[in-house]
């Protein structure tokens, strides 16, 4: 308590350094929290859309991957030879399904996503706990069901009409409550109007849910062996394929951020040095009077510890707020909170700071601790 | 208490060696031993291994019973810290720290509880009349009034040993007569100070001076 207090005194007794220093962390800190809470929160809203999606194998056309709108490029002639697999396979139920994206791409503010979906297949197969909060949740006969967001953000209302093609006209039919994930930015429409819209009779993917206790492994490679020219892909392949590329952009993420956590702990090791060579004389008569060299080096050292926590500590606070607004952006944009401060993530971000400021204070702690009483008072 | 045996000090310059302090063997009585000689006579040199702030080439330093010139430099800040107090010429004043907390850093330093060390401090800022001046750092204080403050600093933890290189040598007369008399009160006992000095008239208020001359020796003057 007593060494902090006299630090405090110290980084006080130079306010304007000790600040500038501290903002260098905290600025650090909070742009490495905003990095990679990118990550974290793409992570968590991975999980969310996984854990909300029902069907494990997702059969698509070969080539086409896993996180991108399938094209119709599936046969009609599919679903019956399908049907007649299902049980050697263990096929619980098929879903047909057909994905248009209309205007500018997968942005909600200017683009469509459409799912067609056929007579049985509900939108709770993407969302489990979906619930219209206005009209109905099944988009046929003759309806479109919009996502929550979607609704929002194009002013769509029960009774409004949507143009898919040239003749093909919907009329929504139910509005789905919000869910926080991608599905509130989807439109559910029934599966032939989506595909007479687009001029085909193809499917552009067939949703599998299995019968308990299928491997979902095998079923994947059996179906790829019956059928020609497609890609059974499992979710969970999905889920790794996707898990890995967000490890691939934390390692990015963390590398553009350390060049800030670098420059943090360079200007902390600066001002440290600084103070040291400033105070030699002050440390050389705390040796005088009878200070043992760890007191002066504990006492150098609790400096930068205490730069590098209470401006870690901000940063995270400060990360803490940019993620907020950026998911207030993101959540307006694209329809999911992009970013998120995890406990593990605070925890990181805090304990990088506090290691840079370990190691940025140890040579300055080292220099004066070791320094000779004489040396230091200037009577050498 | 405070000794020496054939105690030397050489220093490398160059290709050369100087011999600052050459074998000098005294047992420092009680009461005030000033050191007195031109520059580069040894007096510096003779403090700085007194206080263990340095070690010598040759022989021996002992205080309070121990040898301290082979020691550690822990060791030595720990000699220091029970057993002598110093008292600089000037800026001997710990900066970010007030009056009274500069009077209690060496108990900090002994890990005496909060309460007692501001209590003791306060307690010795006021015989040295400045209590009212406890709350105000070096650089509010003047001249006199802070080396008042670290001769309270350096009596503290009630050392056996004081140590004092030109205490006066900054202030003015008034201030300077002031210095002295504190040195003087605090040194009725067993106490011993030595005193290094360049002006005969705070020499005389000592009981003996030691003259120094090209680091050697020269003579002693018993004045009381």
């Amino acid at each position: 308590m007593e060494l902090i207090n006299l630090v405090f005194r110290n980084l006080k007794s130079r306010p304007v350094r000790s600040f500038l220093t501290w903002l260098g962390i905290l600025v650090a800190t909070t742009s490495m929290i905003l990095f990679l809470s990118f990550g974290e929160g793409l992570r968590k809203a991975l999980d969310s859309e996984m854990q909300n999606f029902g069907p494990e194998i997702r059969i698509v056309a070969a080539g086409t991957s896993a996180f991108s709108a399938p094209l119709p490029e599936l046969s009609p002639d599919m679903l019956p030879q399908l049907e007649a697999l299902k049980d050697e396979i263990g096929i619980e139920t098929i879903s047909p399904l057909v994905v248009m994206v209309k205007g500018g791409g997968f942005s909600p503010t200017s683009g469509f996503l459409f799912y067609g979906l056929n007579q049985e297949t509900s939108p709770k197969l993407f969302l489990p706990d979906a619930k219209p909060i206005q009209g109905r949740l099944q988009p046929h006969p003759d309806g479109a069901v919009v996502g929550f967001k979607k609704a929002e953000q194009s002013n769509l209302k029960i009774g409004k009409t949507l143009r898919l093609g040239r003749d093909q006209e919907v009329e929504i039919v139910g509005i789905l409550e919000e869910t926080g994930t991608l599905s509130d930015s989807a439109i559910f429409v029934p599966l032939t109007v989506l595909q007479d819209a687009m001029g085909t009779k193809n499917y552009g993917t067939f949703l599998l849910n299995l019968n308990n206790n299928v491997d979902i492994e095998k079923a994947s490679q059996k179906l790829e062996a019956a059928f020609e020219g497609i890609e059974a892909q499992s979710m969970s392949e999905a889920m790794e394929f996707a898990k890995k590329s967000l490890r691939i952009g934390d390692f990015i993420r963390f590398g553009i951020s350390a060049v800030a956590l670098i420059v943090g702990a360079l200007l902390i090791a600066n001002t440290i040095m600084m103070s040291v060579f400033e105070r030699t004389r002050e440390f050389g008569l705390m040796r005088a009077i009878g200070a043992k060299q760890q007191f002066i080096f504990g006492l150098v050292l609790t400096e930068a510890l205490f730069l590098a926590l209470t401006g870690g500590l901000a940063g995270v606070l400060l990360g803490y707020i940019g993620t907020i607004i950026i998911n207030i952006i993101s959540v307006n944009y694209v329809g999911i909170a992009l970013s998120a401060l995890t406990f593990r993530l605070a925890f990181f971000a805090l304990s990088v700071a506090l290691v840079l400021g370990l190691l940025s204070g140890l040579l300055p702690a080292r220099n004066a601790s070791k320094m000779p009483v004489i040396k230091a008072l200037g009577r050498a | 208490m405070l000794q020496t045996k054939h105690l030397s000090k050489d220093f490398i310059q160059g290709d050369s060696t100087i011999h600052a302090l050459i074998d000098f063997s005294f047992d420092f009585p009680k009461g005030i031993t000033a050191i007195m000689g031109p520059s580069g006579s040894g007096k510096t040199t003779l403090l700085n291994l007194l206080a263990g702030f340095d070690q010598p080439s040759q022989g021996e330093v002992h205080l309070a019973g121990k040898r301290i010139d082979n020691l550690s430099e822990d060791a030595r800040s720990d000699i220091r810290l029970h057993h002598s107090g110093f008292i600089f010429q000037n800026w001997s004043l710990l900066p970010t720290l007030n009056a009274i907390e500069n009077v209690a850093f060496p108990m900090l330093l002994a890990g005496a509880s909060k309460e007692k060390r501001l209590a003791k401090a306060e307690t010795l800022l006021e015989s040295f009349g400045l209590k009212h001046r406890a709350k105000h750092k070096a650089s509010q204080l003047s001249g006199g009034e802070q080396q008042r403050i670290a001769i309270a600093r350096a009596l503290i933890l009630e050392p056996q040993v004081l140590f004092a290189d030109e205490p006066t040598g900054n202030l003015d007369s008034v201030s300077g007569e002031i210095v002295l008399e504190l040195l003087r009160q605090h040194t009725q006992d067993e106490r011993r100070l030595v005193l290094v000095t360049h002006d005969a008239e705070v020499a005389k208020m000592s009981d003996r001076i030691l003259y120094f001359r090209d680091g050697k020796f020269e003579k002693i003057e018993e004045l009381k």
